[in-house]
């Protein structure tokens, strides 16, 4: 349990002082604002959920949009046929997203590298073209939850199912022999399991809770917005954007997600403002990744150490005596 | 029985055009080791490019070909060591970030398209356009029976190249084993680039013809991204005879899917039998992927 | 009781036989090695052990039970540890958390709840003992390449093994450095003198140093085997192995 003297740490009241500023925002700031920071929570969990597969254990994956849209139908489904409450809906839609990672987890996480991104982003399409077949999804037309219009309600939903995986991350993947473990599966699978790593078990773990929480936020978005399709919670944007996120902030860090999902959410959102729907939020997300992956491999995160090491290079040169070279 | 033949006809010439795309796609995997998702951007690349050039010129789609595949391979060779230098970067997983980086070469190709061309389809009309020709008794477009014999010709003279040259049998050699290619004075860096070039040109080609059986619009690349991965992945990773399995079940699959079933069916019965034969014949259903 | 055992061991890679009927008895707290030239299939022998391979036939006991058709994780807990030949490190990881890792699993999954080690203790002592203190908390992938080697033996260790296994641990060092390790792991034995070693070699000094009881592989089939001097003495041996190379 928490001691008095890890609570006075100043990065433990940091915390704390931040979680307050965050509840207070819904009487602060205007409702238009409340609602881009409800997407920023919505988006900092999901990047979150996918940076436990993709960066603490190195399984890139390009369908982690089928857990958000799986999470989002059954969340849907449950209230509209079966008439549950909300949060009744949302608690079971997790543990459905959790049973069926687990099962198409089994076999998936056989593959590795590019095969289990190419399998795991055929899964996702796979799951969209089905839900358009579906009767019971309402195929193309979509489905229609009960409204709800409280914007408070949902912002401290989203708050907190981020600050859930937020938690989960912190605890289980940065300062736990369960992170080191799938960081080993990462570093070296077979090395791993000749040290007594059950990595089948590990990686199916992982797997199953990224996609329950994936889900979860997926079905608290559902709610939100009240009118899901398959384009809209199954389409290929929604990985596309969590990897990006990740990609941006800096890839299995705690923090590189958070910042990636803040910087390109509010991009998203000004972009829309400025230009309306536009595809060239597509160039910029793709040109995104690319200047990342060419430039700074390490993300965001890595910017003040690129930027100290390369100043400090230059201040070097400029004060440091010119080199004698010998031949 | 004339329904069944015509959708096993038309199944097996589709088939012949993903062929071409498929040698080029698993012959790049095998060299360079990256799973290349902007593949349907260069078919969607070389359809348009084929659009305007027919449009401004007057000059058939089919003429324009050899020098569009030209292009798109001088494309290729100049493009090729931006993509050296993701995989080069020190990176704890390097060939993930190049996957990433090519999805976001996707995205941002598909974007672009989009943003400059719109969400309007377009009709690439050749000469063959519109003419029909007898196939045994059947009667199928003389487009498709033309694309399908060109591509054949080009997939076996790209056979010759890699089986019978010396350039062809040294990317072999590469693709098989990069260090040994290496120890034996092969350079991987030249032959890379050569084979990203081929790569390129070869399907940009094939999109002059998937965009004049079909049609031409900014969001058709990820479907044949779609196709690319299944029959390299059903024929097995650098496989040139299980690309051309691959291919011909591919086109036979879709055809008879969106006959009997359904357009709608197409996409997820193709994405359910690519899952399966990933999870359950990584190395490709005739066994001879790497 | 023998503390390893491998009867009629066979293995196959397609139609090609890399092991071939091989038996070997390893007595409790020895240093036995294993040598033979590259390709002979020592390996193979290491990877059907630890379970990463499953053998075509034969049987593998570890005091009497049987290792065949476990996994690798179960192999581990049960008390084998081993090293590869080609490194491979948690590169990203510090080499506290790679030895950290290593003691995971140290109650050997006998049913007992976790050893009263002192973990941290212990994580101490294996560092003094492989000189790797000073680089504690740097990532394993920016050590120099002896230190490596070194970590692996540490983390492998760590798990508190009956049968450490250690896979050319000589490779890419030179004579100074092996001379080095073989103290080092004479050193290991001195301190943990319950564990048995299984080493594969090619070089002759370190299993000259170390090795009290020698296994001389050729083809995948064991061609001899015997007190070092006598091994060495072996006209087979000679001829299949040692002739190929200086002798001296």
């Amino acid at each position: 349990m928490l001691k008095m003297k890890q609570l006075t740490q100043p990065r433990v009241i940091i915390f704390i002082l931040s979680l307050i500023v965050l509840c207070t925002l819904p009487w602060v700031v205007s409702s238009f604002i409340l609602r881009i920071a409800t997407g920023i929570m919505m988006w900092i969990g999901l990047a979150l959920s996918w940076n436990m597969l993709g960066g603490y254990m190195g399984y890139i994956s390009f369908g982690h949009g089928a857990s958000f849209g799986v999470g989002a139908y059954i969340t849907g489904l449950l209230m509209m046929l079966l008439h549950l409450p909300f949060f009744v809906a949302l608690i079971i839609s997790g543990v459905i997203t959790y049973i069926f990672a687990m099962i198409v987890g089994y076999p998936t996480l056989r593959l590795s590298g590019s095969y289990f991104a190419i399998g795991t982003w055929a899964f996702a399409e796979m799951m969209r073209q089905l839900v358009l077949v579906l009767d019971t999804t309402g195929g193309p037309e979509g489905l229609r939850l009960p409204p709800m219009l409280n914007d408070n309600f949902f912002y401290f939903v989203m708050f907190g199912l981020a600050l859930l995986v937020f938690l989960t991350a912190y605890f289980f993947f940065e300062n736990s022999d369960f992170g080191l473990k799938v960081k080993a599966v990462r570093e070296e699978e077979v090395a791993a399991r000749t040290l007594g790593l059950n990595t089948t078990w590990i990686k199916n773990q992982v797997f199953a809770l990224s996609s329950m929480f994936a889900g979860i936020i997926g079905g608290a978005f559902a709610y939100w917005i009240t009118y899901i399709h398959p384009d809209s919670v199954l389409g290929p944007l929604i990985a596309d954007q969590m990897v990006i996120m990740v990609l941006l902030g800096g890839i299995g860090t705690l923090f590189g997600p958070v910042i990636g999902a803040i910087v390109l959410y509010v991009g998203n959102q000004y972009m829309l403002a400025a230009w309306g729907q536009s595809s060239a939020y597509l160039i910029i997300l793709g040109l995104a990744i690319c200047l990342v992956i060419l430039f700074l491999p390490e993300g965001l995160l890595s910017l003040p150490r690129v930027f100290k090491s390369t100043t400090k290079g230059a201040f070097a040169r400029l004060f440091s005596p010119p080199r004698k070279t010998r031949i | 029985m004339g329904l069944f033949m015509q959708t096993l006809i038309n199944g097996i010439l589709i088939g012949g055009i993903f062929i071409t795309i498929a040698v080029g796609f698993s012959i790049s995997y095998g060299v360079m080791h990256i799973v290349d998702f902007a593949v349907g951007e260069w078919i969607m690349l070389g359809a348009f490019t084929a659009f305007w050039l027919n449009m401004y010129t007057n000059v058939d789609p089919l003429l324009l070909i050899p020098f569009i595949a030209l292009f798109f391979a001088l494309i290729g060779y100049l493009f090729q060591p931006v993509i050296q230098k993701v995989v080069n970067i020190k990176h704890r997983s390097a060939a993930m970030m190049a996957l990433a980086f090519t999805f976001g070469l996707s995205t941002l190709i598909r974007g672009s398209a989009l943003t400059l061309w719109g969400f309007n389809n377009r009709n690439l009309i050749t000469v063959l356009s519109e003419k029909n020709v007898d196939l045994f008794g059947i009667t199928v477009p003389a487009i498709r029976a033309g694309a399908t014999v060109f591509s054949i010709l080009v997939t076996a003279a790209f056979a010759y190249f890699l089986y019978r040259t010396k350039t062809g049998i040294t990317i072999r050699a590469a693709a098989e084993n990069k260090t040994v290619a290496g120890l034996m004075g092969i350079d991987g860096h030249r032959i890379s680039r050569l084979v990203y070039s081929i790569y390129v040109g070869l399907t940009a080609m094939s999109g002059v013809f998937i965009g004049s059986i079909f049609s031409v619009f900014p969001d058709m690349g990820l479907r044949y991204t779609a196709f690319a991965f299944f029959v390299v992945v059903a024929g097995g990773m650098g496989s040139f005879s299980g690309a051309i399995v691959a291919g011909l079940m591919l086109g036979l699959i879709s055809s008879f899917v969106s006959v009997y079933m359904g357009g709608a069916y197409v996409f997820l019965i193709l994405f359910f039998i690519l899952y399966l034969i990933l999870v359950f014949f990584p190395k490709g259903i005739l066994g001879k992927g790497w | 009781m023998e503390l390893l055992e491998i009867k009629n061991l066979q293995h196959m890679f397609g139609g090609l036989k890399a092991i071939s009927d091989l038996n070997i008895k390893v007595k409790p707290r020895m240093i036995y090695g294993v040598i033979g030239a590259n390709g002979a299939g020592k390996t193979t022998l290491f990877n059907l052990i630890t379970g990463i391979y499953r053998p075509t036939v034969g049987q593998i006991l570890l005091e009497g039970k049987s290792l065949v058709g476990k996994q690798s994780y179960e192999i581990s807990r049960l008390g084998v540890a081993r090293t590869f030949q080609n490194l491979r490190l948690f590169n990203d990881l510090t080499v506290i958390e790679n030895i950290h890792i290593g003691q995971i699993y140290t109650n050997r999954g006998r049913g007992k709840n976790r050893t009263t080690k002192d973990l941290p203790g212990e994580i101490r002592r294996l560092l003094e003992l492989f000189g790797l203190d000073e680089r504690a908390t740097e990532k394993a992938g920016n050590l120099p390449y002896g230190m490596q080697r070194k970590l692996e033996i540490a983390r492998a260790l760590a798990t508190d093994p009956k049968l450490l296994l250690l896979d050319e641990p000589a490779a890419g060092m030179n004579p100074k450095e092996v001379m080095g390790l073989v103290d080092l792991i004479k050193e290991v034995k001195n301190q943990y003198p319950d564990i048995t070693i299984v080493l594969i070699e090619h070089q002759m000094k370190l299993v000259e140093g170390l090795c009290e009881y020698v296994s001389v592989m050729n083809f995948g089939q064991i061609i001899a085997n015997g007190i070092v001097r006598e091994v060495q003495s072996n006209p087979i041996v000679i001829k299949a192995y040692l002739g190929e190379t200086e002798v001296g």
